[in-house]
């Protein structure tokens, strides 16, 4: 039996995902916006966020009696050769935005990424770092990619009873959210961002939706990108900010 | 109280989450910590009836 349809009586499945969907959305896109109109709060938003996020996911999943396993995380068979994949397109990733996109984007843009965000990891304040690194592995590797390719992903796919195109409409649509809930890194966070998801998005496409290999990939991009930040930041602020 | 206005209700607070950060942003109004507050409150039971509503109406006998 179609998992759509399951536990689905009386409703149109395709209008329950596409409500689903739009719930969800109106929900990232909200926490979005806040990020930057907030000036009491907006450190926290995103992380207290996540787990409102991953209850939604968990209950989708309990009404079409799945697991996480469906989204990609069941173990893998080979947990070294997972973790060395993840590594190693990790850091590629960070080398091509440091020396390829990164600078072709500020090129275009006229604006370099907005890091302000991070500026409490300045004079030397190395318990900061951790706590960032710590925030990106549990809400960035983990919450997002469960949430943007685990869950969004293949909900649009669910969306278009699996077929090509709508694999292909969710790898789109999940570019444009991730990129702009980093609208509080500026214009050119944006597009950094979205670089990295359509990145991300594509590994887990061709990696068979094994999503450890997109979360280890995640957290190794993002910690080398908060150690090059935090390193930066003693030496010369001056490249870290709008 | 049926599922459908749960659903409606969940859309237009979810809507008032989108909407009102977002005019605090092209500086409509002035971003403050009450606005931040219902804006955030807003979206996050919009998201948490919208979960319940769906449930329910997937549900809901014929």
């Amino acid at each position: 039996m179609n998992r759509n349809l399951i536990a689905i009586q009386n409703t149109n499945p395709k209008l329950v995902i596409a409500l689903e969907l739009a719930i969800f959305m109106a929900f990232l896109v909200a926490v979005n916006w806040l990020v930057p109109a907030s000036i009491t709060f907006r450190t926290i938003i995103i992380p207290v966020r996540v787990p409102f996020l991953l209850m939604f996911v968990w209950m989708s999943l309990k009404w079409r009696r799945l697991g996480w396993e469906n989204l990609g995380l069941q173990p893998p068979e080979n947990w070294l050769n997972t973790i060395l994949k993840g590594v190693g397109l990790g850091i590629a990733l960070q080398v091509l935005t440091i020396s390829v996109t990164g600078p072709i984007i500020r090129q275009i843009t006229g604006a370099r990424q907005d890091l302000s965000l991070f500026l409490n990891m300045a004079d030397g304040n190395f318990l900061a770092l951790l706590g960032w690194l710590a925030v990106s592995w549990l809400v960035a590797a983990f919450g997002e990619e469960i949430v943007y390719r685990g869950y969004l992903m293949n909900r649009f796919g669910d969306l278009n009873d699996l077929k090509p195109y709508g694999w292909l409409l969710g790898l789109f649509a999940t570019t444009l959210l991730f990129g702009s809930v980093h609208a509080y890194q500026g214009i050119n966070g944006v597009f950094l961002a979205g670089i990295t998801g359509l990145a991300h998005g594509i590994i887990y496409w061709v990696m068979r939706r094994n999503l450890w290999v997109c979360i280890i990939c995640h957290g190794t991009t993002n910690t080398l990108g908060f150690i090059l930040v935090y390193i930066l930041l003693q030496c010369c602020p001056g490249m870290v900010g709008s | 109280m049926n599922p459908r206005f749960l659903l409606t209700f969940s859309l237009i607070l979810l809507f008032l989450g989108m909407i009102l950060p977002f005019m605090m942003v092209i500086r409509v109004i002035d971003s403050s910590f009450f606005l931040n507050f219902f804006a955030s409150g807003a979206s996050t039971l919009g998201l948490m009836l919208g979960m319940v509503g769906l449930a329910w109406w997937t549900k809901e006998p014929d």
